[in-house]
């Protein structure tokens, strides 16, 4: 996040998210999740994404990190900094480019319960998130 | 005659395991593979790839294609 900043020095604001493993506690706790990605298909789909990022917003970077593998409760999945000149185009970037991967990326998400495993898909909401760019200029 | 290599990405491989060689005898076409497999390859939300290239249900298969199913997308 420090090399990005720096990396960025003309930028007026840098917004930085971190998604993690979400720990819920009853009445049958996640103990961590799975990530599965393609070997090709889920970097060039990401790497799409953040083109089209950059073609909607007026930022100056875009770093993305997504991990894959078993992830416990509390640890970091995805990491997202965004540069801009100017505040909201770094805001609406990150917001952006993380409803892509929350909808769209090629990944499949696998919870850990103390019940034992299920594969999981996203939630309406993640779609009603994702269907907000559909009406914003 | 031949025989193609298929992976399973996601929550299918729960029913044919991650990898699979099958022998394709009278198989042609994506299509007659999952007929063939059957279960939920038979819904069309589980995509097909053949050699690096998402394609049509009625695609032609042959020897040593390297074909791939997907699961439904679970997100990041």
């Amino acid at each position: 996040m420090e090399h990005f900043r720096i990396a960025h020095a003309e930028a007026g604001g840098v917004v930085s998210f971190i998604g993690q493993v979400r720990g819920e506690t009853e009445p049958d706790p996640v103990e961590a999740l799975y990530l599965e990605a393609h070997p090709t298909l889920t970097e060039s789909g990401i790497e799409a994404a953040i083109t089209k990022t950059r073609g909607r917003f007026n930022i100056l970077g875009l770093d993305v990190a997504h991990r894959t593998g078993l992830i416990p409760v509390g640890e970091t999945i995805v990491y997202i900094a965004t540069a801009a000149r100017h505040r909201r185009d770094a805001f609406l970037a990150a917001d952006f480019m993380m409803d892509y991967l929350k909808t769209e990326a090629i990944f499949w998400k696998r919870e850990h319960r103390a019940s034992g495993t299920h594969w999981i898909e996203p939630r309406a909401k993640d779609y009603k998130d994702a269907e907000r760019w559909q009406n914003l200029a | 005659m031949g025989t193609i290599t298929v992976t399973f990405w996601g929550r299918i491989s729960d029913q044919f395991g991650k990898k699979q060689q099958i022998d394709l005898k009278e198989l042609s076409s994506i299509s007659d593979l999952r007929k063939t497999l059957g279960g939920d390859l038979l819904k069309p939300a589980f995509r097909a790839i053949v050699n690096g290239e998402f394609i049509a249900n009625d695609a032609p298969i042959t020897d040593g294609d390297e074909v791939e199913f997907m699961s439904p997308v679970g997100g990041g």
